[in-house]
């Protein structure tokens, strides 16, 4: 399968403000049910006021993407359904445009399973492009979340901010499995930073959470 | 609280939940079920992250979100506050107002207030008004440390308001006692006053 198209199906998450659009959050990806895209709820900090998916003029990901342009076209979007417990959210946006891919679960993928990421990373450093990783998977592992236990897998390799709501798709295939949330950190990191990075997510331990919740959302 | 609003309170606690779409019905049936309070299981919801993982969201600094905020803000809702006049002037002025209404109005008119989604905070809205309806339910005793207070709804003070006063009337308790036991045929058909 070519994943040229996904130029046009998985897009930067960000927030407007008076000079356009000011912040990059992270990935969202439009799924198939019209104007409907699905990113960690995270990404969102669970508020839709001028949250927007950013458009950028490529028709396939094999296009070389300009990174000194800034022109980008926007969508406003709004949270149509959340769960925190998951991390995962739906956005809706008033268009009638919707992509071929198709949910699955974790539960097709086994220890070792080639699975495709595509994402924005460095997004918070306005870096706006849709890059491609290919990896493996590590685990397959419960997340706890309060009283609520979630299907994740360890994929195994680095990610860095902006590739929340990442789709990961079973390699070779439109079927997306899982949504990327973060990186292991023990108590959640957070403690200490180095030009602006937490070196306790300086590793290859990413988590993705199964997307087959999605299901009961849409 | 406008009488047409509280009258929606006068429901079992589990007709708030269906005001939920299914998803966040479950979740909050869950929580619910495991704190066995309405306010911890509002306060999981708030609070919720995945263990031992460090978002990569953006630059955006999490925002945390206080029960206690969402709670001032339904109760200025509920009371006509003028931050609210409009939204609450419009449910108002519906001809019917269900559950699902009030829920919808007060999490869609708070939301940009906290600074929030309606879609996140609606859990929240129904499990505080599941405390304002366990309330209306049954008195609360407030544990003291030299005596106990009780707190009941207003309609509940009311109705003991109205017995008390009634047993004031000399003969009352026994005129209504005799029309208890009175059987029906030996009622007259008409009034004579």
């Amino acid at each position: 399968m070519s994943y040229s198209a996904l130029a046009n199906i998985v897009f930067a998450v960000g927030r407007t403000g008076s000079n356009g659009v000011e912040l990059l959050l992270g990935t969202a990806t439009l799924l198939n049910s019209p104007g409907k895209f699905v990113t960690a709820a995270h990404v969102t900090n669970k508020d839709d006021q001028n949250l927007v998916v950013v458009l950028r003029p490529y028709n396939s990901i094999d296009d070389y993407q300009d990174t000194s342009d800034s022109q980008v076209q926007v969508i406003p979007v709004r949270i149509e359904a959340i769960d925190p417990f998951t991390d995962l959210c739906i956005l809706a946006a008033d268009i009638d445009v919707s992509s071929n891919l198709s949910i699955g679960s974790t539960n097709i993928l086994n220890v070792g399973s080639v699975v495709d990421i595509f994402g924005y990373p460095h997004a918070d450093h306005g870096r706006l492009v849709l890059t491609h990783q290919r990896t493996e998977i590590g685990a397959r592992i419960l997340i706890k979340n309060g009283i609520v236990k979630t299907k994740h897998v360890v994929l195994n390799t680095q990610a860095r901010p902006g590739q929340s709501g990442s789709p990961i798709f079973s390699a070779y295939t439109t079927t997306v499995v899982a949504i990327l949330i973060g990186s292991y950190a023990p108590g959640g990191g957070g403690g200490i930073l180095l030009g602006g990075v937490d070196p306790h997510t300086l590793h290859q331990t990413t988590h993705a959470v199964s997307v087959e919740y999605i299901m009961e959302m849409l | 609280m406008e009488n047409k609003l509280e009258q929606l309170f006068q429901v079992d606690n589990e007709e708030w939940l269906t005001t939920l779409p299914r998803y966040q019905q479950i979740r909050i049936k869950e929580l619910v079920d495991s704190t066995n309070s309405y306010e911890e299981a509002a306060k999981q919801w708030l609070n919720a992250m995945p263990e031992n993982t460090f978002p990569f969201g953006g630059v955006e600094q999490a925002r945390n979100i206080f029960i206690e905020k969402v709670r001032d803000e339904i109760e200025k809702f509920l009371s006509g506050d003028e931050k609210y006049a409009d939204e609450h002037k419009q449910l108002l002025s519906s001809s019917e107002i269900l559950q699902k209404t009030l829920v919808s109005s007060v999490s869609a008119a708070i939301a940009p207030v906290i600074g929030t989604a309606a879609a996140y905070i609606l859990p929240v809205v129904v499990l505080v008004f599941m405390t304002m309806t366990k309330i209306a339910d049954q008195p609360i005793v407030i544990a003291g440390q030299t005596s106990n207070a009780v707190l009941l709804s207003e309609s509940d003070w009311a109705s003991v308001q109205e017995t008390l006063y009634l047993l004031s009337v000399p003969g009352m308790r026994e005129s209504i006692r005799e029309g208890l036991t009175t059987p029906i045929e030996e009622c007259d058909r008409e009034l004579q006053w």
